[in-house]
């Protein structure tokens, strides 16, 4: 009613639920190829129980466009929250999709502990871009092992982005213990050696 | 005269474009549904309906259910009992306008406000409590998100955005953002003040 008017008030009827067809996982994941993205998201939140679901959503993650029906699909992912959804998160971050890169490395952020799991394979990885996932996932997460890798990658890593942001991370976490690593990187790149300078004085000034 | 509320932004945001924008949407006899999530005062419910009776003509006309939902302290509102230091941001024909005097130092909002307003204790983290809240064209909240992990910042936005009818726009307090979690809306700015719409292909 009006607000100026003085009748007595009636609750208007709920919203309907529409959502009246099987909830089961088997009729969930059909609803995961409806067009409608209400309904596509419905299907992901629901989905969100069965641990099974990870690998159909991280499929239709991967072809979804739809911002909200993503969104969900994330949250799903991280409710779920095991070492399987970390490793196919892992598999997002080569997407050509900025935002599918992102969104993986957000979810990542959000569970230390798997992601504790899938950083020495990101470290290792042949793709420098995965690398400075790895590397920047030790800086935002310091795992316990976080000496010992960053120690072991400077002395195999030859790729400039790389090792730029390795120093980087040294510097940022204040890590002393490997000032003597990053003065023995050996480099004809300009960029690299900014960058070792620029951290060696910062380890130098914080020791100092 | 005017009447400017303390928490002025957010709410002449939705007499300065976003009522009229839901309404673009609605027949004439569509109602207008607000769910209110208060951070502190218990006025603020009232201050809301003011804000509209003074400032969106279409006030006077149309069906308004305004929801007001949280913690326990939410259900003494009610009454709309509130002593005269509590009102003292009205002015003295905004008070008596909207609120009886019931002794020197107590007013309670008048009955017609009041009977606009449903109040639920409501705790926005929980789904199922959520799923009680439907088809809300406009939810506004203040500093609901700031004490929340980020897990339950990503479910409580769900739940929110799901208690919206699409197009429906989210306002939350002034200098607040969803960062992190609002990819699922599309910002909008209204006045000077941003809101996050649930988009309209949403409808089912």
């Amino acid at each position: 009613m009006p607000l100026t008017s003085r009748d007595v008030w009636t609750k208007p009827t709920s919203e309907i639920n529409r959502r009246s067809v099987l909830r089961g996982p088997g009729g969930l994941l059909d609803q995961l190829e409806d067009p409608r993205p209400q309904v596509r998201r419905w299907a992901v939140r629901d989905l969100s129980q069965f641990s099974e679901a990870v690998k159909p959503l991280l499929t239709c993650l991967q072809r979804e466009n739809d911002p909200g029906v993503r969104e969900s699909i994330f949250t799903a992912l991280l409710l779920i929250g095991n070492e399987k959804v970390a490793r196919g998160v892992v598999t997002l971050l080569k997407s050509d999709d900025a935002g599918l890169r992102n969104g993986a490395f957000d979810m990542l952020m959000e569970m230390p502990p798997f992601a504790g799991l899938v950083i020495p394979d990101l470290l290792a990885d042949p793709d420098p871009l995965l690398r400075v996932y790895g590397v920047e996932l030790v800086r935002r997460l310091q795992p316990p092992n976080t000496v010992e890798w960053l120690s072991a990658m400077i002395n195999r890593e030859n790729n400039e982005n790389v090792l730029a942001s390795l120093i980087d991370c040294v510097a940022a976490l204040s890590l002393n213990t490997l000032a003597n690593k990053v003065e023995s990187i050996t480099t004809k790149s300009g960029f690299v050696n900014f960058a070792m300078q620029h951290a060696l004085a910062r380890l130098s000034m914080e020791k100092g | 005269m005017t009447f400017v509320p303390r928490d002025c932004h957010r709410y002449q945001c939705l007499t300065e474009g976003v009522l009229d924008e839901i309404f673009s949407r609605k027949t004439p006899d569509d109602g207008l549904r607000v769910l209110l999530l208060p951070h502190a005062s218990p006025l603020e419910p009232y201050l809301l309906a003011i804000q509209l009776l003074e400032h969106w003509p279409r006030a006077k006309s149309t069906d308004f259910n305004l929801v007001v939902a949280g913690g326990e302290s939410i259900i003494s509102a009610r009454e709309g009992i509130f002593s005269l230091g509590q009102l003292s941001s009205l002015n003295n024909a905004i008070l008596r306008r909207y609120f009886s005097e019931l002794d020197d130092e107590t007013w309670q909002a008048k009955d017609y406000l009041r009977q606009n307003m449903v109040f639920s204790q409501l705790d926005v983290t929980d789904g199922k409590q959520t799923k009680t809240h439907r088809g809300m064209d406009v939810i506004l909240c203040q500093r609901l998100f700031a004490d929340y992990s980020t897990l339950t910042r990503r479910l409580v936005a769900g739940y929110l955005f799901d208690a919206m009818n699409p197009g429906g726009f989210l306002i939350l307090g002034e200098g607040e953002s969803m960062s992190q979690v609002s990819a699922m809306f599309t910002v909008r700015r209204f006045g000077q003040g941003l809101v996050y719409q649930k988009p309209t292909v949403y409808a089912v």
